[in-house]
């Protein structure tokens, strides 16, 4: 009988180790992006999962910003912009922030799980 | 009975082994799968020279709907009252310099007028001109330090009190005058946004965030009040100081991190002085929370404008305003009553 006890305790121990480190695992995958997408006008001019730096132009054919995707987080360097607000975002590892670029009206949005950051709204 | 069957005994045990491990693995299942059922439809994008966020739930009417109802309620306002569209109020009446106005122009003229006399003229429609020679009128304007003698040729535009009203006329009175609502406008544009969806589900809930400047359309799921970080202006835009909970109203922040360039090593940013013409530095944001966006927007500039002249900061509430603070030196001040939104349960 102790021993079947014992035998029960193992198994339910098991199923607390084996939830407790699916728990871990996924919390630790929910840090990393999968990659970067970027809108130009609505419009989606690149979407990767490479990690790389990438330079966004306009319909034109105008320079207009870089996009780095270090393969964990996202930010923009050389912006053509007066303000350059979009650099001054720095680097961001959520799919729920965005670094946005009012002038040309781009959009750099994560790709990945959205992290929890206890608020809903910012105000700034 | 089967107790005494030892077969039976390792059957059930057996039932009672695979019982467990299907809860275990549903709750497994569950752990990994479960997400929070959210109703609430999601809009982003530019309207009002920012990034506008609507969040929006009815349960009576197509949440999509309603949210595009208060786009295109916003970019109503921005056509009617930018400066910079030819064919807005705003433009006209700056080139003609006077006009026959609508209500709504009237109304938004005299609120920003009443805006300017309760603050001295720390927040004033007239400091147009100013905003155009430092750059920061348009995004895509070179932002440049202007001369003295250029701020001075400027400065004697520079008053509300150069509209004049007269029934339904608007007159400027000084040839130097340009009227820009651009202190105002946005907050006016979430209030009538946020009233156009309440005309249609007065119990819809939701938000709309243009570019910071926070409207709350209803209470989360109709019960909770609303997470909203204050940013870190030390940091970057993700980051936050503080957390507000609203469950309607407003919330505005003006910063100096929002519009900004550096030259020879001092940051200038937009909140200009309509008296002096320069950026003031008492401030790196100002905060308020009040019952309307354009409340909210105008005290937020005028307050981060007024700095250390601005004595008595709980006498504030008497318009229905609430402030908190970060100074230059990274000091908090508050009104009294600001506390009570600090508090998540109300």
């Amino acid at each position: 009988m102790k021993n079947k006890m014992k035998k029960d305790l193992i198994f339910v121990l098991i199923i607390i180790i084996l939830a407790s480190s699916i728990m871990i695992i996924q919390k630790s995958l929910k840090n990393d992006l999968e990659g970067v997408e970027v809108f130009r006008d609505g419009k989606e001019v690149l979407k990767t999962t490479k990690p790389g730096t990438y330079a966004i132009y306009g319909d034109d054919g105008d320079y207009k910003l870089k996009v780095i995707f270090n393969g964990e987080k996202v930010r923009v360097i050389d912006a053509d912009c007066p303000l350059k607000t979009c650099e001054h975002t720095g680097w961001v590892d959520n799919a729920s922030q965005e670094i946005i670029c009012l002038p040309n009206k781009i959009v750099v949005k994560p790709i990945g799980k959205e992290k929890n950051t206890g608020v809903d709204i910012i105000s700034w | 009975m089967f107790k005494k069957d030892s077969n039976n005994f390792l059957k059930n045990k057996g039932i009672l082994y695979l019982i467990i491990f299907i809860i275990a693995l549903s709750m497994i299942l569950f752990l990994i799968f479960h997400k929070p059922l959210s109703k609430y439809y999601q809009k982003k994008d530019f309207a009002m020279g920012t990034w506008v966020n609507v969040v929006v739930a009815s349960k009576k009417i197509d949440s999509e709907k309603l949210a595009d109802i208060a786009f295109d309620e916003m970019r109503r306002v921005e056509r009617k009252f930018s400066k910079n569209i030819e064919t807005s109020v705003i433009a006209q009446l700056n080139k003609e310099r006077s006009i026959t106005a609508d209500k709504e122009t009237l109304f938004l003229i005299k609120a920003a007028i009443n805006y300017a006399d309760l603050t001295g003229s720390a927040f004033d429609p007239t400091v147009g001109a100013i905003i155009k020679l430092w750059g920061f009128d348009d995004m895509n304007s070179e932002k440049r330090v202007p001369t003295q003698q250029e701020i001075e040729a400027v400065l004697p535009g520079v008053s509300y009190k150069f509209i004049k009203i007269e029934g339904n006329k608007i007159t400027l009175l000084n040839d130097k005058t340009r009227v820009d609502l651009g202190g105002i406008a946005k907050g006016y544009a979430v209030d009538m946004a946020i009233q156009k969806i309440k005309d249609l589900d007065p119990n819809a809930t939701g938000y709309i965030d243009a570019g910071g400047d926070i409207g709350i359309i209803g209470p989360k799921f109709g019960r909770f009040a609303w997470a909203i970080g204050i940013r870190d202006p030390d940091k970057g835009p993700y980051d936050i100081k503080e957390i507000v909970y609203l469950k309607e109203g407003a919330i505005v922040t003006s910063g100096n991190y929002e519009r900004f360039f550096e030259k020879d090593g001092v940051r200038y940013h937009h909140l200009i002085d309509p008296k002096t013409g320069y950026p003031t530095n008492d401030y790196k944001s100002i905060t308020i929370i009040a019952d309307n966006a354009m409340k909210a927007d105008a005290m937020a500039t005028a307050i981060f404008i007024l700095g250390d002249k601005l004595i008595g900061l709980n006498s504030m509430t008497r318009y229905g305003i609430q402030v908190y603070g970060i100074t230059t030196e990274n000091k908090i001040i508050k009104t009294t009553g600001f506390d009570y939104y600090l508090k998540e349960e109300r």
